[in-house]
């Protein structure tokens, strides 16, 4: 079965912006990979609350301990946006990483609450497969539902809570009840033309109106509220089905633009960088700036539209790594003004070190110095350090950026690393007043931080060439 | 607390309260007419989402009375007088910090 992954990977690779579909309209195979992802995330918070990659991180962000959000109201959309914008895509790394697959990309389900179905839905009005405590998994087993609640860092650091109390929980008694009314408020909001009204109604009436009836009244809370926790903003972000009613806000919001695709923007929203320091400007168009829409259809109706098969194509991607000692500079002609040793997608390493370049020099070594003749530059690394995330947290080949995934780029990215040493009066020395020297070797020699000459596998890069630059 | 009725609130069926910060508090907030006979029941109720205790959030927050104007029909007039109160809060502790009313 072509899983909603795996087609938005094929529409990602034909250029297509990918679909984020609602939560009823996925198949077993959808809302297991969710759950998956759901679960990879919590794992690598489990593993290290600091790792970038977790659940953690980005709930955090929305109130305890960040408190990110909520310091104007002018920019409610543009925020959320971005925010679930990072979310979704931590959600797809998470998974490609627990599944060792990077030929996914999974997106957001809304979670459209302005619908009850019998089939679907729990008598509360929540959806089932977020609703419910536990499944029955592949192998038959029950195990906890992902979706349905989440460690919380505000329960577990903010406020100490141990045991079943660090999870986040819920209490939407009268949310059934409640959804012919915000199907009415919906419809009400898309007809206003103005994106100020338009944003202050929804935002603070349906918006809002979820939050509180999801969290419920509850005077026996552990939380310091008599709420659970899509209650409080504090809290709100912690409970999984935060996303999922988000991604719903975002589509109100996409539906409206589609209504009122020429209603004027306010300044205030385009010029305010919001989350992940992302322009209000480049948010508002989310099919072509973010690459994703929406659709009410069917999963199958998007798989036949593409025209796909359960087998999609795969492309090997590898990054030959080599790392040499000895470079040949091959030919060199007098009279630059300017050379430059580069090192083309060298991976920062780990620990901290110096990289000296000799001229025609095979037995350099630590003790060589700087005042040797043959001496020509050097470059130092200020080493990483050891990792301290979960698997993976350290590996920039699992964090690919491009049009689909806007967030920053890893910081041990060396795909386009480009680390050069200034070697000009080491080379013009050596050439002294010949028009050119054949067969030149650098010899590189790498010291840590004790002075000692260790192994140049420690540095790690593509390629090393030479470039020199003439005179104007 | 107190809020007038505007003209404006009753024309489009939507009472709006502006608050100066969102308060720690949330819940449901019902409006009541103080000199209607049946002032026991809400003429509208809104929601607030607020942000929790420990929580710096410092933003405006808006609560959004949709009068249903079938029942209140007549019942209302521009000027009239509105006691809100959070849904729980019996006694009338929590004070709406408000900033404006539309």
């Amino acid at each position: 079965m072509t899983t909603v992954a795996k087609l938005n990977y094929l529409r990602k690779q034909a250029g297509l912006p990918l679909i984020r579909f609602d939560l009823t309209r996925l198949r077993d195979n959808d809302i297991q990979d969710l759950r998956d992802a759901y679960a990879a995330m919590y794992e690598i918070s489990d593993i290290a609350q600091g790792d970038n990659r977790g659940y953690y991180i980005y709930a955090r962000g929305h109130g305890y301990d960040l408190d990110l959000c909520h310091n104007d109201d002018r920019i409610f959309l543009t925020w959320h946006r971005s925010y679930i914008y990072s979310f979704e895509k931590a959600l797809n790394s998470a998974l490609q990483w627990k599944r060792q697959d990077s030929e996914l990309e999974l997106t957001l389900p809304y979670w459209d609450w302005t619908q009850f179905l019998t089939a679907t839905h729990a008598s509360n009005g929540l959806p089932k497969v977020v609703d419910d405590d536990t499944y029955i998994n592949a192998q038959g087993d029950e195990v906890p539902n992902p979706l349905a609640r989440a460690k919380s860092l505000f329960r577990i650091v903010g406020l100490g809570l141990t045991g079943d109390d660090q999870y986040t929980s819920r209490l939407p008694t009268r949310l059934r009840d409640d959804i012919p009314l915000l199907k009415n408020e919906v419809a009400r909001y898309l007809t206003n033309p103005s994106f100020s009204a338009f944003q202050a109604d929804f935002n603070f009436a349906a918006h809002g109106h979820i939050h509180v009836v999801v969290g419920g009244s509850d005077p026996a809370s552990p939380l310091p509220f008599p709420a659970r926790d899509m209650g409080r903003t504090v809290s709100a972000a912690y409970d999984p089905v935060f996303w999922l009613h988000h991604a719903m806000c975002d589509k109100v919001w996409a539906d409206w633009q589609q209504i009122w695709p020429n209603a004027n923007i306010p300044q205030h929203v385009l010029d305010t960088v919001v989350y992940d320091g992302r322009l209000g400007a480049d948010l508002i168009d989310n099919e072509t700036s973010l690459r994703y829409i929406y659709s009410e259809d069917s999963v199958e109706a998007a798989i036949g539209a593409l025209g796909t098969s359960d087998t999609a194509p795969t492309a090997a991607l590898s990054a030959a790594a080599s790392q040499v000692k000895e470079v040949q500079l091959g030919t060199v002609e007098a009279g630059f003004v300017r050379a430059e040793l580069e090192f083309h997608k060298l991976r920062p390493p780990r620990d901290s070190f110096e990289l000296r370049v000799y001229i025609d020099n095979p037995s350099c070594d630590a003790s060589s110095g700087y005042e040797d003749d043959s001496y020509a530059g050097r470059i130092v690394f200020f080493g990483h350090g050891p990792c301290h995330g979960a698997p993976g947290h350290c590996n920039p080949d699992l964090a690919i950026r491009d049009e689909y995934d806007l967030r920053p780029k890893h910081p041990l990215r060396h795909e386009h690393t480009r680390f050069r040493v200034d070697i000009t009066r080491g080379l013009r020395r050596f050439i002294g007043r010949k028009k050119s020297v054949k067969n030149l070797q650098a010899y590189l020699v790498i010291v840590d931080d004790a002075g000692h000459r260790v192994s140049s596998e420690v540095v790690s890069y593509d390629q090393c060439s030479l470039r020199t630059f003439a005179k104007d | 607390m107190e809020v007038t009725l505007t003209e404006n609130a009753l024309k489009e069926g939507v009472l709006r309260v502006w608050l100066r910060r969102i308060p720690d508090e949330g819940g449901i907030v019902h409006a009541y007419a103080v000199n209607n006979p049946n002032s026991a029941t809400p003429v509208a109720s809104a929601t607030l989402y607020g942000r929790g205790a420990g929580s710096d959030a410092s933003e405006r927050v808006m609560l959004v009375f949709r009068l249903n104007l079938d029942d209140v029909a007549g019942a209302l007039s521009a000027g009239d007088v509105l006691n809100i109160q959070l849904e729980g809060d019996d006694d009338g502790t929590f004070q709406f910090d408000i900033l404006g009313v539309e």
